[in-house]
């Protein structure tokens, strides 16, 4: 029997971890599902090949002041939000335009790698004050450390401004800026960690920690036990001699 | 055969309404509430009948820790950074997962024991356990889900215990 359980673990061991292998990340409790994110340009391990969306949105204004903001395309990988005057007032009494397009043409980002689409933001007036970017980004890429912004000399630098992770898989900064937006990390760093957090080594480390305790301590209760067991079991009797 | 017919769906009902609220966006406290309220349909069970003895605690969460490796293994291997789970889902994993164990190798694996023995109990935990995650999971993930339901409930059948999968299951969700 104790044969039989012990082959069935090892069975169902195996067949979860071939299983598991197939469908990464594996086993999980849905707090942090897996992304169907659209790229311009699908790496090799995505499986969604839709086109991602742009967005646009138009806001009042109303005495002078631009109303709050919150724009996102419509697949909802870019969001853009802001407060009440976040924005100068269009020129002309208009109302703020914005649009968000994901783009493929956009300037050389040889010091960063990105995990996400570069986003076009473009507004028919001129930010005044802070606004929050959010990107989306994949679980099939490695997790982007910063948000990074085209600079007008056609180079990239991070948004430094307050780098969050409030929701699973979302990555957010302030910026006073609009333009081209991405999410990444610097190049050559190949196991980037999340930034509120150090997240680029736990899981092997957690796993790594696991196995060792249970070799460690296992044995020496394995060994226990068996010597309980044999002084715990009643002694054979003495075989009589033939005579 | 009736507690079965009982819990089943209540069990069911709650990892359903659970993924729901989630998606909705709510504050982790709803999940973390109906996390609690599947410990609750545990409650009439005795610790024995749920696999919750104090003999051999150190084997036990050994294997706990033993059960944890096995389901993050495929991850860790390919891991490539991924960011902590903030507190309040991170609290969220943990309640919810010690419930699902309550809920699943614990009230409905003795419930399915008592009607149609232990294969009945370990294939059909699994299969309830796989079909609670509908919501939360793409449909090609869910063969993951019904293997770590059969190697979870497999260990409660060899060992008689509760206290490995509720380790091994929570920390696979704190990782994941």
């Amino acid at each position: 029997m104790k044969r039989l359980a012990a082959a069935f673990l090892a069975i169902a061991a195996a067949a979860y971890v071939l299983v598991a292998w197939l469908n990464a990340p594996g086993f999980y409790d849905g707090l942090c599902p897996p992304v169907d994110y659209r790229f311009t340009s699908p790496p090799p391990q995505a499986t969604v090949r839709t086109p991602p969306a742009s967005g646009h949105a138009t806001f009042k204004v109303i005495n002078g002041q631009v109303q709050p903001v919150t724009a996102f395309t419509d697949d909802g990988q870019f969001q853009l939000t802001t407060v009440p005057g976040a924005f100068n007032p269009p020129p002309g009494g208009a109302a703020l335009n914005i649009d968000i397009k994901p783009v493929t043409d956009f300037p050389a980002h040889d010091q960063y790698t990105f995990v996400t689409n570069v986003y076009l933001v473009t507004a028919n007036s001129s930010i005044a004050k802070e606004a929050r970017v959010a990107l989306l980004y994949s679980t099939v890429l490695p997790a982007p450390s910063n948000i990074y912004l085209a600079q007008p000399n056609g180079s990239w630098a991070p948004v430094l401004s307050n780098v969050n992770a409030t929701a699973c898989n979302i990555i957010d900064a302030r910026t006073s800026s609009l333009g081209l937006f991405a999410a990444g990390y610097p190049a050559g760093a190949t196991r980037p960690s999340h930034n509120p957090g150090a997240g680029g080594q736990t899981l092997p480390l957690i796993v790594a920690g696991a196995i060792l305790i249970v070799l460690l301590a296992g044995i020496p209760l394995a060994l226990v036990r068996r010597r309980t067991g044999e002084a715990g079991r009643p002694k054979k009797p003495p075989r009589r001699r033939r005579t | 055969m009736l507690r079965l017919a009982v819990l089943t769906p209540a069990v069911l009902g709650l990892e359903w309404g659970r993924a729901l609220l989630e998606r909705a966006g709510v504050s982790p406290v709803w999940p973390i509430l109906l996390g609690g309220a599947l410990c609750l349909v545990a409650v009439g069970w005795s610790p024995q009948a749920l696999g919750l003895e104090r003999s051999r605690l150190g084997l036990r969460l050994l294997g706990g820790l033993a059960l944890g490796a096995v389901l993050l293994l495929p991850a860790a291997v390919r891991w490539q950074g991924a960011p902590v789970l903030p507190v309040p889902l991170a609290a969220a994993a943990i309640v919810i997962s010690i419930g699902e164990e309550f809920a699943f190798r614990g009230a409905l694996y003795a419930a399915l024991d008592a009607v149609g023995g232990a294969p009945a109990a370990v294939v059909g935990s699994a299969v309830i356990f796989a079909l609670g995650h509908v919501l939360t999971h793409p449909p090609g993930f869910l063969l993951a889900v019904l293997a770590a339901g059969l190697l979870l409930a497999g260990w409660r059948w060899a060992c008689r215990d509760l206290v490995g999968p509720v380790i091994g299951h929570t920390l696979a969700d704190l990782a994941l």
